[in-house]
């Protein structure tokens, strides 16, 4: 044996006294104290009756996260996938290098992450501090069964500058422990061991494939598919096992083959002294999860996860009942009760249209016309509240069993947005009557549901008085972020924005809004670089100035024909830029495919946002593809010129949720050369949306969202035109609306 | 260097969330999420500040003061008490009376028969289920399968299929606010398969006056959100 490693196991050997002496006196106090919200647990011989015995949805606190984001011991990965659909969000840190990792369980056996990093005195590649970004992808290989371990394969930064690129493939095994604390119920040992190349294969090799890869060389544009490299050179076998006594509290150890060669060879960052690291995690609450760290022998290290699921609301969502359907049995008992002749009376159809319409008001709903016929009756309303479309239908069916008179048998529900019907829903009355309360409710009402193409509007369509001309106002805060600035990664405005909108007829729409800076660092962005036209790189330009008019313009929605919306915007669009826009959408209503054509001439605003112009002018246009995949996936293709001139091709994959929850990436490809585009080679990014229902669990259709690029440059750029038509119209389109049917009774 | 952009998104998040408890808006269009957000935070100091509500005195006189019937729920999880009104008694292609009840505060709860059916206006509402209802007998009439169907928090169907058998646990005197009833206690004891493949039980207790086919008291499963709900008739 040679010194050093006889070194090695001395260290190895007292960190491990010391960590199972630590340990043991956290065990002793973490069976006592619990420390945080409840966690979700499987129940130890729960008694029969006990809400614990009772079936749970809720799953159980998803696997752990190592210091890149994915599950994992500490700077190792292991082969657990998260929970489907689960959005990690965590920090991690050591050493002066610290990491934010977003990661996304886009499949139950697939998963992507992308990472900002920061390695403070590095002092290379002309920066101090040197700051990357880089994405991750992992996929399962097969599941743990019987005696077979979970196998997973992770490219690890595969296509940025490839500052902590590897690849491996590792193996996951759990086995159960006795149990210490009753209350928790029995522990769980997990072991993984893997091969790792790249980073991971450069400490304690023990082959190579396809000889000498190249080392790390920082400051390039990076973007490109390092597929040349992968799984190429030199490969290590790792390891690590993380102990979970109980459920709050786990004990992390493992051997990391990552020399970390550029950190402590090349340059200064820290020492690394040993290849073992220990931690010890804490599960605050199902989605926090806190951990200290001991790593390579020299330096302290912290984490913090935070893993939301998409499927478990932060608040759980309550709507106020409805009334209850009171079958015309009830009340219809007499011949006069069911007489066909009241339509003709312009006073009892007047009677009947506000009591609708007051009690949809009641229920957050907008009533924009109705047509009445002795026996069938169609509603248009709009919808604010609900993000459920589905919902609203609902309760606008159980108001009109509620208000009209009993010969109406049919009810056509047409949900309308910016003045034009998205679709109808065509159920019967005593379909409805019949099936509140049937066992299978949500299935049994669908299936006598039908849901085609909304009909031009009615000639003797009875009109709410109250609704054109409409003028609202709004006055609110605003954010504006910006990212990944080399001298500050993070920079963000606010202020207040007063919103200003006038609706003079059904479709047409005149909009506005000023904007009011109060603080924020967007100004001290650095200039340009940019060699083509600075369609979105002069932020730093554009963040001068306080006062700013952000939009003003006039839109129109219209039907041109059967599946068939137009939209036409004259005006500011949005920070840089104004013109006159076009587009024509082709969306039957059953159909996974729609096709969109747009047409934009823009002229780019001047820097101080009010109504002068720059010399910059474009024509940009794409025509579009949009399928939806199924399973909430959707697909949008682009094709067209952007504003920088250049053409090309976007390609964006989408999962959004029921509830509104969505996340997605999307990358551009034109014929901008990657020297020309700058850092980054082309445009891509990703983004999310969550939800304001679903963290205050009361019926909102608003959300909070976010577009993320590693690098904002000037190529594959888009103007952003309000009230695009795509997203709003499927919404009440077949398969959404059947997606939610379980809302239609609530 | 890692904690001056921290401390300042912090800054900034809490300074927007106090902007937004002044935000406002007016007419059709829909409000933006900071309005909305703000709203909610302000809503939910009111709730705050207001604190629970006082508990309330009730006796057979109090009761009989209402002309239509009122049942006590008390939702063990929470501990909280609620008093529902009856809205409607009906029927349909199935065996068994219906009857909805509803609260004050807009949530409502159907049953078959006595026997749960469905949930509105509380968390994860339980949509419908299939109940052992027979004609002219209260309560669960038969063991074998029950169905309940949930909305969970993807707005998706989520079904739970359980095999049930019924006990009788003899007779049992109820006293209802000073009200005497004989009855007998029945138990509707129910197991699925549930996560993690451990099986799942359901206990559902029902206390029936055969005379006149009355369910006066029970507890019953509501959903895994809900939990348990402690049911008793105040109708006299």
């Amino acid at each position: 044996m040679t010194r050093s490693s006889s070194l090695t196991f001395r260290i190895a050997l007292i960190s491990t006294a010391v960590v199972a002496f630590v340990a043991s006196l956290i065990l002793a106090t973490g069976s006592v104290l619990a420390w945080g919200p409840e966690l979700t647990r499987d129940p130890v011989d729960p008694a029969p009756g006990s809400a614990q015995a009772a079936p749970r949805f809720k799953p159980l606190p998803p696997p752990a996260l190592n210091f890149y984001g994915t599950p994992g011991i500490i700077d190792t990965p292991s082969a657990e996938m998260l929970p489907d659909g689960t959005y990690a969000v965590s920090y991690s840190w050591f050493g002066g290098q610290s990491r934010y990792n977003i990661t996304f369980q886009a499949l139950p056996w697939l998963s992507a992450s992308f990472r900002y990093n920061g390695i403070r005195n590095l002092n290379l590649f002309g920066f101090s501090t040197y700051y990357d970004r880089g994405f991750d992808v992992r996929a399962r290989l097969w599941k743990e069964r019987g005696w077979l371990p979970e196998v997973t394969m992770g490219l690890q930064d595969f296509a940025g500058t490839g500052v902590y690129a590897a690849e491996y493939f590792v193996a996951t095994k759990r086995f159960q422990t006795p149990v210490l604390s009753r209350r928790s119920g029995p522990g769980e040992l997990k072991i993984s061991a893997g091969l790792g190349w790249g980073r991971l294969g450069t400490h304690g090799a023990i082959g190579n494939i396809g000889g000498v890869r190249p080392s790390f060389v920082g400051g390039g544009t990076g973007g490109e598919l390092s597929y040349d490299q992968w799984f190429r050179g030199d490969f290590s076998p790792f390891g690590g096992i993380e102990w979970q006594p109980t459920d709050r509290l786990s004990l992390k150890a493992e051997y990391s083959t990552d020399a970390y060669v550029t950190e402590t060879q090349v340059s200064d960052v820290f020492e690394r002294k040993s290849s073992l690291n220990f931690g010890v995690e804490y599960q605050y609450s199902d989605r926090t999860r806190l951990g200290a760290y001991y790593l390579y022998g020299t330096e302290l290290g912290f984490s913090a996860q935070f893993q939301l699921n998409p499927k478990q609301p932060i608040t759980p969502m309550v709507v106020p009942a409805a009334q209850p359907i009171i079958p015309r049995s009830h009340w219809a008992r007499t011949e006069a009760n069911w007489n066909q002749n009241w339509p003709a009376s312009t006073q009892q159809t007047t009677v009947f249209r506000d009591q609708v319409a007051e009690a949809l008001k009641q229920d957050g709903l907008i009533l924009e016309a109705i047509t009445f016929d002795a026996t069938e009756v169609e509603l248009r309303y709009r919808n604010p509240r609900y993000q459920s479309d589905m919902q609203a239908v609902g309760r606008v069916a159980r108001i009109m069993t509620a208000y009209l008179p009993a010969s109406v048998e049919t009810f056509r529900i047409t949900p309308v947005r910016s003045g034009i019907g998205l679709s109808t829903v065509t159920v019967r009355r005593s379909d409805l009557e019949a099936l509140e309360f049937s066992p299978e409710a949500s299935e049994s009402i669908n299936a006598v549901t039908g849901i085609t193409a909304a009909r031009p509007l009615s000639e003797d369509a009875v009109f709410s008085e109250e609704l054109y001309p409409a003028f609202s106002t709004s006055f609110a805060p605003y954010t504006k972020p910006s990212y990944f600035d080399p001298a500050r990664p993070f920079r963000i405005d606010f202020g207040l924005d007063l919103t200003a909108s006038y609706a003079p007829a059904p479709g047409w729409l005149i909009g506005g809004a000023l904007r009011q800076r109060l603080a924020g660092n967007i100004s001290n962005t650095r200039a340009s670089n940019s060699v083509l036209p600075h369609v979105r790189t002069d932020i730093s330009l554009y963040a001068q100035h306080g006062t700013t008019l952000e939009n003003l313009y006039v839109t129109r929605h219209w039907k041109p024909g059967r599946d068939l919306y137009a939209r036409a915007t004259g005006g500011i669009f949005e920070t840089m830029f104004g013109g006159v826009s076009g587009e024509l959408l082709w969306k039957p209503v059953n159909s996974p495919l729609a096709l969109g054509v747009e047409a934009n001439y823009v002229i780019q605003r001047d820097y101080d946002q009010r109504f002068s112009f720059l010399d910059y002018k474009t024509f940009t246009g794409h025509a579009s593809l949009y399928y939806e995949l199924g399973s909430n996936y959707q697909l949008q293709l682009d094709a067209g010129r952007y504003l920088a001139g250049d053409y090309g091709g976007t390609f964006s994959l989408d999962r959004v949720f029921n509830n509104g929850w969505a996340v997605g990436a999307f990358f551009t490809l034109t014929n901008v050369s990657s020297a020309d585009f700058g850092e980054g080679s082309f445009d891509k990014g990703f983004r999310f949306r969550i939800p304001l229902g679903w963290m205050l669990g009361k019926p909102n259709r608003r959300g909070f969202g976010l577009t993320i690029r590693p690098t904002q440059r000037d190529g594959g750029q888009r103007v952003a035109v309000p009230g695009r038509l795509y997203g709003s119209i499927r919404e009440a389109h077949r398969i959404r609306l059947q997606d939610q049917r379980v809302r239609f009774w609530e | 260097m890692i904690t001056l952009p921290l401390s300042r998104a912090v800054g900034v998040t809490a300074l927007t969330a106090l902007l937004a408890l002044g935000g406002c808006s007016k007419g059709p269009e829909e409000a933006s999420g900071a309005i909305e957000l703000g709203r909610s935070i302000r809503a939910l100091i009111a709730e705050r500040r207001a604190g629970p509500p006082a508990p309330l005195q009730i006796n057979r006189a109090f009761l009989d003061q209402f002309p239509q019937p009122h049942l006590e729920v008390i939702v063990e999880k929470s501990d909280l008490t609620g008093y529902l009104g009856l809205v409607l008694t009906r029927r349909d292609d199935l065996p068994g009376e219906i009857t909805t009840w509803s609260a004050a505060d807009n949530s409502a709860l159907t049953f078959r028969n006595g026997m749960l059916i469905a949930s509105r206006g509380l968390a994860g509402n339980l949509i419908s289920a299939s109940v052992p209802a027979q004609e002219g007998l209260a309560g669960p009439a038969t063991g074998g399968e029950r169905r309940y169907h949930l909305r969970a928090g993807n707005n998706q169907e989520q079904g739970v299929a359980l095999a049930c058998d019924i006990r009788d646990l003899g007779p049992q005197t109820l006293e209802i606010y000073e009200r005497i009833y004989a009855t007998r206690h029945l138990q509707e004891h129910c197991e699925g398969s549930g996560e993690n493949g451990r099986t799942a039980v359901i206990v559902n207790d029902y206390w029936v006056d055969s005379q006149n086919q009355k369910v006066w008291k029970s507890r019953q499963w509501a959903g895994p959100e809900i939990g348990y709900l402690r049911i008793r008739d105040l109708s006299s």
